[in-house]
């Protein structure tokens, strides 16, 4: 399968530390991701995920490696990759003045979309994310799960190659957080889009991903769980439960350096 | 163990005393303002009884003049030139105070310049402004604009620059991931997010505007309602110096007002905070 996303051997040091000293917050990442593949990005808090992610969406250069996102730079490339990657992040940053559709439309209309062609658009998203009739509310007017069904909408109604999920659904109840990954999950089967998965919920990578990678810290891969295979096993809940141990006792096996 | 089941129950509240309670609630600020209304009203009515009329006037005395003012042709003049000036000065000042105050909160090096140039500004006497625009244009129109805007620009800038300061980092992460123009960013993201910070500084500004053009027209141009001040005072006429005052008093509350329903209008995407 081709790659869609193609990271390197990326490293990325901050000239300035808390201390004051050269601070590595990414070491060595390497991985790709192909359209309808789900990677999941697990580890512990502070690893590095969040600098990454800013790295993936292009705010921050790596120091040293590349990331070719459709054969692109995000960061190099900055203007030529809109609409090609979304993201959806932890709390659903939703633009309070905007109303849920100018929230939902709003990569359409960066992109330059006619606005009759934009609404259309958004609103056929909406429908798909069960919030159809609520294109008028504002977002203070939504429970949180309403308002991260928008951040989803707004994310695939570029029809991105790319969809970023950066804990996306971590601040969630359970039972909203277990229904809103089924929901997503869908839609990325469905558009067939290759999806990056960041979260430090072991279950959660679990659930949804093809294939598992766990960072250590510095954030570098210290192993990778193929998941395809084993999910079609008749004893798919003890594999689970077996890969479940490994993830844990790696991260946990991690000496704060 | 205490029980509460012997007591009697409450009577119930009718819907109509519920209705009549809250209607009152909602009507707290106009009772307030009332109420201070009254008060300043009783205070003057019983010192204007005691002190000399051509000094401090009763309250029939000031109505009587404040209704001679209004019957006069030359108020309506006046009052139009200074509503001009406030609105022309308050346009120019707000327009740049806004831009200055993005500037500012965007580049490191202007803000380099222009912090200390508004500490500047804002460091030098009102009274030193008004002597300096005097002596630097001949053209009264343009003493009492470059006074206006010299003091009410800084106010603007630097409620823009805090409230571009102030935009939530997730948000700017968001809105970049998107990939906007500069323009875009300032169009999706920033302006809006600045406003609320924006108009507090509209406001303070425009309430600023009035007081300061009347000043200016007082001492340096010869038209308006501050020069119609001016010459009550020169005639101690404490009477008419209250009208005129009562009447820049409507017009600035006036334009207070429209503001604070377009500030309204605005916001209506905010969640008002209820107590």
């Amino acid at each position: 399968m081709v790659a869609v996303v193609d990271v390197q051997s990326v490293r990325k040091v901050f000239e300035s530390g808390l201390d004051g000293n050269p601070f590595t917050a990414v070491k060595d990442v390497t991985f790709t991701v192909a359209a309808g593949e789900v990677v999941c990005i697990c580890g512990k808090t502070g690893c590095g995920k969040s600098t990454l992610v800013n790295m993936l969406l292009g705010i921050d250069p790596p120091s040293e490696g590349t990331i070719r996102i459709d054969g692109l730079s995000p960061s190099a490339d900055f203007m030529k990759m809109r609409g090609k990657l979304a993201a959806v992040f932890q709390t659903d940053r939703l633009l309070p003045w905007r109303n849920v559709i100018d929230n939902a439309a709003i990569g359409l209309e960066v992109a330059g979309a006619a606005k009759d062609d934009r609404y259309a658009q958004a609103k056929a998203w909406l429908a798909k994310v069960g919030l159809g009739g609520w294109e008028q509310a504002y977002p203070h007017q939504l429970s949180g799960g309403m308002r991260q069904r928008v951040a989803i909408a707004r994310a695939f109604v570029t029809n991105p190659k790319v969809i970023l999920l950066d804990e996306a659904f971590g601040h969630l109840d359970e039972v909203t957080a277990h229904k809103l990954r089924q929901d997503c999950m869908a839609l990325i089967n469905e558009s067939q889009t290759a999806a990056i998965v960041v979260t430090h919920n072991i279950t959660e990578a679990l659930e949804l991903g093809t294939r598992v990678l766990v960072l250590g810290r510095p954030a570098r891969v210290i192993s990778t769980h193929e998941l395809v295979e084993i999910r079609k096993r008749p004893d798919w809940a003890i594999q689970r439960d077996q890969v479940r141990s490994d993830i844990f006792r790696n991260i946990e096996s991690e000496s704060f350096g | 163990m205490s029980s509460d089941a012997s007591k009697p129950l409450a009577a119930p509240v009718s819907a109509d005393v519920r209705r009549y309670v809250r209607w009152i609630g909602s009507q707290r600020d106009t009772l307030g303002t009332a109420i201070v209304i009254a008060a300043v009203l009783l205070a003057w009515q019983f010192f204007g009884g005691l002190i000399p009329k051509y000094i401090f006037p009763t309250i029939p005395t000031a109505i009587a003049k404040f209704q001679d003012i209004l019957t006069l042709d030359g108020t309506y003049v006046a009052v139009g030139q200074t509503l001009i000036r406030i609105l022309g000065g308050f346009a120019v000042s707000a327009s740049f105070g806004i831009l200055f105050g993005v500037l500012m909160a965007m580049s490191n090096g202007f803000n380099f310049i222009a912090r200390p140039l508004i500490r500047l500004i804002m460091g030098v006497p009102a009274l030193t402004w008004v002597l300096l625009g005097v002596i630097w244009f001949k053209n009264m129109e343009l003493r009492v604009w470059f006074f206006m805007f010299i003091v009410t620009f800084p106010i603007t800038a630097l409620n823009t620059y805090d409230g571009v300061r102030a935009v939530p980092f997730e948000l700017y992460q968001m809105t970049k991931s998107l990939r906007p123009t500069t323009a875009g960013l300032l169009r999706y993201l920033i302006i809006p997010a600045a406003t609320p910070f924006i108009f507090s500084g509209l406001r303070l500004s425009l309430s600023f505007s009035g007081r300061i053009a009347v000043f200016a027209e007082a001492i340096a141009a010869g038209t308006g309602i501050g020069a119609e001040m001016m010459l009550t005072n020169q005639l101690f006429d404490t009477a008419g110096l209250i009208g005129w005052t009562l009447i820049l008093i409507v017009v600035l509350s006036l334009m207070d007002g429209l503001l604070e329903r377009i500030e309204r209008r605005w916001f209506k995407w905010r969640r008002e905070m209820k107590d």
